[in-house]
């Protein structure tokens, strides 16, 4: 039992190091730069995968083309250019942080930012308006004016309960 | 007055918050129901109104090496296709009959293999000009290929002028390519 467990392992591992071993870099950071722009770009044909999770032809062509421009020492704006030209912004899965998609990335933030700062004036306004109205004569009347409504309540209840 | 002033005092919060709620319900519903039927293409093509991509391969049936320069001067059809490919078999016999009432239609012979695509047109009728040869699909992505098959009108003066992605048949052939050929007044 052990013994079959260590071989299906082993082949296992085999086939791993097979699929790694396809693809040839000259350095780490040209594999970064590739692995990083397939899952950033999108497949043309199934608009909700990216190429990397694509098993369409287009994604495998497009995959070969980012493999051999990597290769060639294009860097991935390079790449990713290249590709708006012929797919336009569609192509990037990953929407840049540039020109018109500025309103998607930030309006939500600065209409927050509206609303909040429209609420703390208009509350402060508010503020200002309860501390300032009544002069200490003003208050006496009012509170004078409040006592005789009170008495009027008391009397009348009076009148009724009686 | 004393029983009037607590009223007004609620009610005018009460209208100030249900305004810009019954705005935004308003915009918001407009937006949905706006989204709902606006059908856009799934892909925007960004070949559309320019010029078809310099480009050049060997031809399907022969060594000879052709180049995109080469369909001018005319209305082209270029048309990407592949034995391998289902729906290609299914707009194939409109090709047919659009090649034997004099279209020129140009072919790209898309991620093939020369043995396959040379069997396709010997048993179905060959409606192309020439065919460039793209196994590797380079002049695919030059064009902005999602899949086969796809057909692009090109003017005489070699810009395309309408991408179509999909099947062609003769309601969009009837309906939208034969109106953008027809000369402008």
């Amino acid at each position: 039992m052990r013994w079959i467990l260590l071989n299906v392992l082993l082949l296992v591992s085999i086939a791993l190091g097979a699929a790694e071993s396809i693809l040839k870099f000259d350095n780490e950071k040209q594999q970064q730069t590739y692995q990083q722009l397939i899952t950033e770009l999108r497949c043309p044909k199934c608009l909700n995968q990216s190429i990397a999770d694509s098993n369409a032809g287009i994604s495998e062509d497009l995959r070969n083309l980012v493999y051999e421009k990597v290769k060639q020492g294009q860097s991935a704006a390079e790449i990713k250019t290249f590709l708006r030209e012929r797919y336009g912004d569609f192509i990037l899965y990953k929407p840049e942080v540039a020109g018109s998609n500025l309103i998607l990335w930030f309006g939500p933030l600065v209409l927050l930012l509206i609303t909040v700062a429209v609420l703390w004036i208009r509350f402060r306004a508010r503020l200002q308006l309860v501390e300032s109205t009544l002069t200490d004569q003003e208050q006496q009347k009012l509170q004078q004016l409040l006592k005789k409504d009170a008495d009027i309540e008391v009397e009348k209840s009076n009148s009724r309960s009686e | 007055m004393t029983d009037l002033e607590p009223n007004t005092k609620q009610a005018k919060p009460l209208v100030g918050f249900a305004v810009p709620v019954i705005i935004l319900f308003v915009l918001l519903a407009g937006f949905f129901i706006n989204a709902l039927f606006d059908d856009k293409p799934e892909l925007p093509s960004m070949r559309q109104n320019k010029p078809l991509p310099d480009f050049s391969a060997r031809k399907l049936l022969s060594q000879e090496v052709i180049h995109s320069k080469d369909i001018r001067g005319q209305y082209w059809l270029l048309n990407v296709w592949g034995s391998w490919c289902p729906t290609c078999y299914l707009e194939h016999p409109y090709l047919m009959e659009l090649a034997a009432d004099g279209v020129m239609i140009v072919g790209v012979n898309y991620k093939d293999n020369q043995e396959d695509a040379i069997k396709f047109l010997n048993q179905r009728g060959n409606p192309y000009q020439f065919s460039f040869f793209d196994p590797k699909g380079h002049i695919a992505i030059d064009l902005g290929i999602s899949a086969a098959p796809e057909t692009f009108l090109i003017s005489p003066s070699g810009e395309v002028v309408f991408h179509r992605i999909g099947a062609m048949d003769k309601n969009i052939y009837e309906n939208i390519f034969l109106p953008l050929m027809e000369p402008k007044s």
